[in-house]
């Protein structure tokens, strides 16, 4: 532990904190623009200059560490004159009219440190060469104009996110913000997960979508969790007037640090299809309105009319597990339906669980990918489809993160890793069977073995090699791997995770994936067509494998949220909320539950798929437990380690 | 371990070995066994350290650095005799330097002290051999073998060596703080940025001595317990990057760098890494993480280099001119270097003279020596017998001195003291027609262009200052600029993150200090007293002394100057550019500057 003093005070810290860090805790503070606490501090905009005493220059709070015996000053006239002066070389070196911005009063923390000093104008007339905007990027506009050069955006897009988009051009009073080898925004590596934005101090990043719409402090602000892929990463539903503004990441909980990707950001507020607005019934080849008394009964009395095995149930994993279970226990416990199935056919899940249940909890949390330093990724592309766990391997990627990737395509991973083997193919058992002969020791066949798999031998072995000294190694895991007719290899695998001491995560695909295989929904096989097929489809897409059982039945019933073909081939169309306008728990990857927190009202004639279940219960003379908390809760203990 | 008070390398090449130097070799151990000295003389093979086809069989002896050649069995024993036993150089068999001549290095002056400069121009830097010929590498030797790294630091401490690069520190004590460092890989960095402009102090010692960098360097790296080295060369200066890659090449086939060096077991290594043309590359931890492949921007400290420093690991940088120091310590020892210089800075300096003095160009003096010493017995003096107005030193972060400053003794301290600094070794004198307001305009629009960008205070504030200076130089300057300069100047100065914000104003200080009348002249007379700021001047041609000739208006650039043969001309201020040419070239002085 460290003692200081600050402005008369003593003060404890942790070995390594800076003094800002000192100041806040003894109840100051000192203004800072370039410091943001989830970056690596950079020091450059010197807002945070205190006086130590001994030293011979005013210290940049934010990057000195504290030292025992420390006397530090905040607010002595050399602090304020530097504040001010600060400042007013900032407002003078680029466009600062506060009147057009969207960040004015209330969002711009260089106006707000303006405010604090208390000034009212800028002490230097302004003198700077005017920039063009660039809006090529469909999410978000950069105005260089307001820039204040912090560089908060390039560190979170290389520290963060490890994708390095963005970058500096160019030197001294003439550096400028760029993308790549400067091009516009919307033709770079840009990845739109909109971290940038979020860091932005000014109103250099805006969101397109919601600017000007409200201050943060007009908007309401709901927890949130996202429900696209199955990381469940922590977010904050913003909305005004019963209208969704913005989503942005949760900078107090969640694995994901306040990180996002576009899939939990931006595509839930860029939907352009059209919401079903009224129950649907098909007469004479048409879809015509009715009341939801008269659907919901049709609905009932053809199920009266079926045989049980008669009916097919699907819904989507897009669905809370309140929904999950409550369908589940309806169409598989009480009916006995034909078949009851998950949406997306991903037995991630259910492999898992099943190897578990032979061999023993095995999996560890999303965050052992955080300081990974060699990685085994098999069967799944983090890039395109578990981005922000993707964000962590990248960031890992650029300190030299040993990397064995084996996939049917090829994936972006390991493009900053020097030391990776790709392997592109569907071979598990064979690599399976390489990575244990290898830490066995056995180099035998090593060479043909390696051949085989189409991979350089040299180069192979020596990464194998590499991934062998490695002090921390993770082994992941998705769909492509993670199959029950793969389960040998899956076990293999897991089986030599133990003995290495590697930890073993398994990326669950779409999201309440894990709470279905959980809930003993049918993940494994193709819809099958059913006089009475019933797809609760809530505000996902269903593939065609789907449509076309479906098309093959006499019934079709669909909950959905928009139109679409499928709501076209139906018999009955219930209008369905979306994930905003209901509440419900997610059970992500790694076995946490998550909470989607209600965010607007529907409109009037929406009903959940809950709602529709309670009444369909109802009229089935059946009541639905809710105990899917206490059930699923014990068989995640199954599988991940606590 | 033994202590051989010699050691003889004997060329060992496939040449030397047809011409017989086993032979010589073999005849060599039984010479000196013979005399008793195979327990203090050692023997040992080496790579080729002559030219085989013309001086094989040859060897060298340590610590001397005597190059005997062309030797057979039958000469051996005398060398054996004269060398080890009567302790002198057996002249007819030992190698003979060359002469190099170098144009730009003139003879010394009476008051210099050419130490640094001393073999530059005498050794062909690409001939290992010459470097080795004028005891080159003894120093090397002498501490492998008989120096402790704590020895060594005590040594450089005790000679109060000063980094040459500018601020000064103590480098006995950086090395010090180097060794104390436990982490590893540990790593020696060479700073041959020099980026100040004018100065090439550096760049004559890496490109005519650049073995002396290198051997400092490996002594440096032993003391503080590096094994890698990496000399961060401006790209501007091809030639001595290639000399350097030479040198480096020589040294590792002599085994004088690379794995044990010397036989002593003691590996070190150097690369040559180049810039890519940014003054502010020259600052050491820009200049590191440029190494690393980073943008080349300083971060705050602590932690220090010597903690923290390339890839994080403990460093130690110095410049090419503290690291040519060293082998010179060691070898002619303290009392020697201490000899020279003042109470708190000893030994030599090099300065780069320029500007309106009759002997420009590089020289070396003990430290002490005066500026007037050096401008006036040095240098000539004022060129074209004009008046001393004022002395630049430092580079762009120096201040002027004025003529009350002329016996001022040269050293850190009294530098800084009169408003200046001592800098890399840039001296630039001015003379009465030089403008003030615009050197130190001149001054802040490189440190302006070199800002890195990365500190608000440096970045902006320095374009701030040089917009005003600009104005004030263009007649459009007000009385709220002088409160408003210094304001500006002191917040910079307080604010900034690394040397180059923290300097940058002195330039513009100093002027105002010393020169405030010129400034107010430009301000409230509009008026450039000196004559230089062009919207502040006029050329007039003399009536009485105008001949007609036409020549002014003939080579006028704009046409402006108008006149029939034999009459008097006139130039049209409207159309003048103020560029001078017609006061060059016309031969009855017509034409003066108001």
């Amino acid at each position: 532990m460290i003692q200081l003093t600050i402005n008369g005070q003593p003060v404890e810290v942790e070995t390594g904190a800076t003094i800002l860090d000192a100041v806040r805790k003894a109840g100051f503070n000192v203004p800072t623009l370039c410091y943001h606490p989830k970056l690596v501090s950079y020091g450059s905009c010197r807002l945070c200059l205190v006086e130590v005493e001994g030293a011979r220059t005013l210290q940049p709070s934010c990057v000195v560490p504290a030292n025992n015996g420390m006397v530090v000053h905040t607010d002595t006239d050399k602090t304020k004159s530097a504040r001010k002066f600060i400042l007013s070389m900032l407002f003078s070196e680029r466009n600062h009219f506060c009147m057009y911005c969207q960040d004015t009063d209330g969002d711009c923390e260089l106006q707000q440190a303006a405010y604090d000093e208390d000034m009212t104008h800028w002490p230097i007339t302004p003198a700077y060469k005017p920039f063009l905007v660039d809006a090529s990027h469909p999410d978000f506009i950069l105005d260089n104009n307001r820039c204040i050069l912090c560089r908060r955006c390039v560190r979170a897009c290389t520290e963060l996110v490890g994708n390095a988009t963005l970058g500096f051009e160019e030197r001294g009073s003439g550096s400028i913000l760029i993308a790549d080898n400067n091009v516009p925004l919307g033709e770079s590596t840009c990845i739109s997960c909109g971290t940038c934005v979020q860091v932005c101090p000014t109103g250099a990043l805006i969101d397109r979508r919601s600017a000007y719409q409200g201050r943060e402090t007009d908007l309401t602000h709901v927890d949130s969790v996202c429900m696209d892929c199955s990381l469940g990463c922590e977010r904050v539903v913003k909305t005004r007037d019963n209208r969704l503004v913005r989503i942005d990441g949760n900078l107090e909980h969640g694995f994901n640090e306040s990180l996002l990707c576009s899939d939990g950001r931006y595509k839930p507020v860029s939907e352009t299809r059209k919401r079903v607005t009224t129950p649907m019934v098909r007469r004479n080849g048409q879809l015509e309105p009715i009341s939801w008394d008269e659907a919901l009964s049709a609905i009932s009395a053809q199920f009266k009319a079926h045989d049980s095995s008669e009916i097919s149930a699907h819904i989507s994993p897009r669905q809370p597990v309140e929904a999950l279970s409550a369908f589940h226990e309806f169409f598989a416990d009480h009916f006995k339906a034909g078949q009851v199935a998950l949406l997306g056919h991903d037995q991630t899940a259910l492999a898992s669980v099943k190897l578990a249940a032979e061999i023993g909890a095995f999996e560890s949390e999303i965050s052992v990918l955080k300081d990974c330093d060699a990685a085994i990724v098999l069967g799944v592309d983090m890039v395109k489809d578990h981005q922000v766990a993707g964000f962590f391997m990248k960031r890992q990627a650029m300190q030299d993160l040993k990397l064995f990737i084996a996939n049917s395509t090829s994936t972006s991973l390991g493009e900053w890793s020097s030391n990776k083997i790709d392997y592109i193919g569907t071979d598990y058992p064979a690599v399976v069977s390489l990575l244990r002969g290898f830490a066995k020791g056995e180099t035998a066949n090593l060479t043909e073995k390696l051949q085989q798999l189409g991979l350089n031998p040299a180069h192979a072995e020596k990464v194998l090699g590499q991934l062998k000294e490695s002090q921390k190694p993770v082994i992941v895991v998705g769909n492509e791997f993670a199959r029950l007719d793969n389960l040998q290899a899956f076990r293999d695998l897991v089986l030599l995770a133990r003995e290495i001491g590697a930890k073993v995560v398994t990326l669950k695909g779409k999201g309440n994936n894990f709470a279905g295989g959980l809930l003993g929904y049918e993940m494994d096989a193709q819809a099958k067509t059913a006089p009475v097929f019933y797809l609760a489809l809530g505000d996902g897409h269903a593939c065609e494998h789907t449509l076309e059982a479906m098309s093959g039945s006499e019934f079709k019933i669909v909950q959905s949220s928009y139109i679409s073909e499928i709501t076209d081939a139906a018999d009955i169309v219930l209008p369905c909320t979306i994930w905003a306008e209901q509440a419900g728990h997610y059970l992500t990857s790694e076995g946490k539950f998550g909470l989607n927190q209600q965010a607007i009202q529907a409109a009037d004639g929406n009903k959940s798929v809950l709602d529709v279940l309670e009444v369909l219960a109802g009229k089935s003379g059946l009541t639905i437990a809710e105990t899917w908390r206490d059930s699923v809760q014990e068989k995640v203990a199954a599988v991940v380690l606590s | 371990m033994a202590y051989y008070r010699s050691t003889v390398l004997v060329s060992m090449d496939p040449v030397s070995v047809s011409k017989g130097a086993l032979e010589v070799k073999q005849q060599l151990i039984r010479e000196l066994a013979s005399h008793n000295l195979s327990g203090e003389v050692r023997v040992l093979n080496s790579p080729r350290l002559g030219d085989p086809e013309t001086e094989g069989p040859d060897i060298l002896v340590y610590p001397e650095g005597s190059h005997y050649i062309q030797l057979t069995p039958a000469t051996v024993g005398q060398i054996v005799m004269e060398h080890f036993i009567k302790g002198r150089e057996l002249l007819q068999y030992k190698a003979q330097m060359r002469d190099v001549t170098d144009e730009e290095l003139g003879e010394p002056k009476e008051k210099e002290i050419r130490v640094i400069l001393e073999h530059i121009g005498k050794i062909d830097p690409r001939n290992i051999e010459d470097y080795i010929a004028v005891d080159g590498y003894q120093a090397l030797a002498k501490v492998l073998g008989e120096m402790s790294p704590e020895d060594v630091i005590q040594t450089i401490l005790d000679s109060k060596l000063r980094g040459r690069g500018g601020a000064g520190f103590p480098t006995g004590m950086k090395w010090k703080f180097a060794r104390q460092s436990k982490d590893t890989p540990k790593y020696m960095v060479c700073n041959a940025d020099e980026g100040d402009p004018g100065a090439f102090m550096n760049r004559k010692v890496l490109e005519g001595d650049p073995h002396s960098v290198l051997e400092g360097m490996t002594i440096g790296a032993y003391a503080v317990g590096a094994n890698q080295g990496y000399i961060y060369c401006r790209a501007e200066y091809p030639i001595a990057v290639s000399t350097l890659n030479t040198a480096i090449e020589q040294a590792r086939e002599y085994g004088l760098l690379g794995k044990d060096i010397l036989g002593f077991g003691f590996d070190f290594d150097i690369e040559v890494r180049m810039g890519a043309g940014a003054f502010v590359c020259g600052e050491e931890t820009a200049l590191l993480a440029s190494i690393e492949g980073n943008r080349g921007e300083p971060r705050v400290r602590p932690p220090f280099p010597a903690s923290k420093g390339l890839w994080g690991k403990p460093t130690n940088i110095n410049n090419v001119e503290t690291y040519a120091n060293v082998p010179k310590i060691i070898h002619r020892g303290l009392d020697w270097y201490t000899s020279m210089g003042s109470e708190k800075s000893k030994g030599t300096k090099t300065f780069a003279l320029a500007g309106d003095v009759v002997n420009t160009g590089l020289i070396e003096v003990p430290f002490g020596t005066t500026l007037r010493e050096i401008i006036y017995d040095i240098g000539g003096g004022i060129k074209d017998g004009k008046a001393f107005k004022a002395v630049q030193t430092g580079g762009p972060m120096g201040g002027c001195l004025p003529v009350s400053n002329l016996d001022l003794p040269v050293d850190y301290e009294t530098l800084g003291a009169a408003g200046s600094i001592m800098g890399s070794g840039g001296m630039i004198v001015m003379d009465e027609e030089t403008c003030m307001v615009d050197i130190a305009r001149f001054f802040m629009e490189f440190t302006q262009d070199e800002s890195c960008g990365k500190c608000v205070p440096c970045r902006v504030g320095t374009r701030r200052i040089l917009e005003i200076l600009e104005r004030i130089c263009a007649g459009k300057g007000v009385p709220e600029d002088i409160p408003l300069l210094r304001q500006l100047c002191s917040e910079i100065i307080q604010d900034s993150l690394c040397g180059l914000g923290q300097g940058a104003p002195n330039p513009v200080i100093s002027t105002m200090n010393q020169f405030l009348s010129e400034y107010e002249a430009h301000i409230y007379n509009k008026r450039c007293p000196a004559k230089v700021c062009r919207s502040l001047i006029s050329f007039e041609i003399l009536a009485d002394k105008c001949t007609g000739c036409t020549v002014c208006a003939r080579n006028c650039p704009v046409s402006a100057i108008h006149g029939e043969r034999k009459h008097t001309h006139v130039i049209d201020p409207d159309l003048c550019i103020r560029c001078g040419i017609c006061k060059q070239v016309c031969n009855f002085d017509a034409v003066v500057i108001n």
